[in-house]
């Protein structure tokens, strides 16, 4: 085994897991898709040759690995079943009552955003991607990327302005 | 990027599960545990654009099918040949048997042979079968 892959595991995984919990809603999906992931690095490390950008890269198989997914499940499991699944936790706790309440505020506008415009919006805030580097990532044009960000901002904003307004 | 995107963008996510590293890279990995690793699969092959490819696919066999449907039919000229490959053979044996008589078969054959033959062109095919 690549010692490298336990760093690029220990460099990258968390933003990984970030990017596929916002992105599938559902822990077990993410926790699945990250590990599919590095499995494939495990059994095929040759994939990152001549890769230049790493985080981007494992970004974008993480985003094809998660349509995979999810694809799968939606076939295997009930849709009722789906509606049912408790809220997921995407933020740390934080100690602060406030924060923690803008916490689970975002987590919940997050989910009223649709999976591919939060993915957008998941990249620019939480990745400072550009909108070129998005569009690679998402296998979108740079214009649907830049759009779809400023919609999901816009209604995020929507979401939380009075809070936001109130912890300010 | 303005103070609204700011604050979100400061907003901490959870950490990856604490097992899946362990899972990962540890004793007895899922990787060791796994098939021998390989160096090319068919779906690495096919991953860039399998509906484009799985497209192509039924295109040839569209066409292979089309080509099954509108194969030619038996040419004239195969079973002229064999008519006159039974001429010749009958001629022969009437050679070394001035009794016998050509089969109704071999009588068929002969007159279907007449029937869309010149006689340059069974002087021909005559040359040729020699």
């Amino acid at each position: 085994m690549s010692p490298d892959l336990r760093q690029l595991y220990d460099e990258h995984a968390p933003a990984l897991f970030a990017f596929l919990l916002n992105f599938t809603r559902r822990e077990a999906d993410a926790r699945d898709t990250l590990q599919e992931l590095f499995l494939k690095l495990i059994a095929r490390p040759q994939l990152l040759t001549g890769v230049q950008n790493t985080r981007a890269f494992l970004l974008r198989l993480a985003h094809r690995l998660a349509i995979d997914t999810h694809r799968r499940s939606t076939v295997r499991e009930a849709a009722i079943e789906r509606a049912a699944a408790e809220p997921v936790a995407l933020f740390h706790s934080a100690t602060d009552p406030d924060e923690g309440a803008f916490r689970s505020a975002l987590a919940e506008a997050l989910a009223e955003l649709p999976a591919e415009q939060r993915a957008v919006v998941h990249l620019k805030l939480w990745e400072q991607m550009t909108f070129a580097e998005i569009a690679e990532a998402l296998d979108i044009p740079a214009n649907t990327a830049a759009s779809r960000y400023r919609y999901g901002i816009d209604k995020l904003q929507a979401l939380l302005r009075p809070l936001y307004e109130e912890l300010r | 990027m303005n103070e609204f995107e700011r604050k979100l963008s400061q907003q901490i996510f959870r950490p990856p599960p604490a097992d899946l590293r362990a899972t990962l890279f540890g004793a007895s990995p899922l990787a060791a545990a796994s098939a021998p690793p390989a160096l090319w699969t068919w779906r690495d092959w096919f991953w860039p654009s399998p509906q484009a490819w799985g497209a192509l696919a039924a295109l040839w066999v569209v066409f292979v099918v089309q080509q099954w449907d509108h194969r030619p039919p038996r040419s004239p000229e195969g079973a002229a040949l064999r008519g006159l490959s039974a001429v010749v053979q009958w001629s022969n044996s009437e050679l070394t048997s001035p009794e016998s008589t050509p089969s109704a078969e071999l009588r068929a054959e002969d007159t279907t042979l007449l029937a869309f033959h010149s006689s340059q062109e069974l002087h021909h095919a005559l040359d040729s079968l020699h």
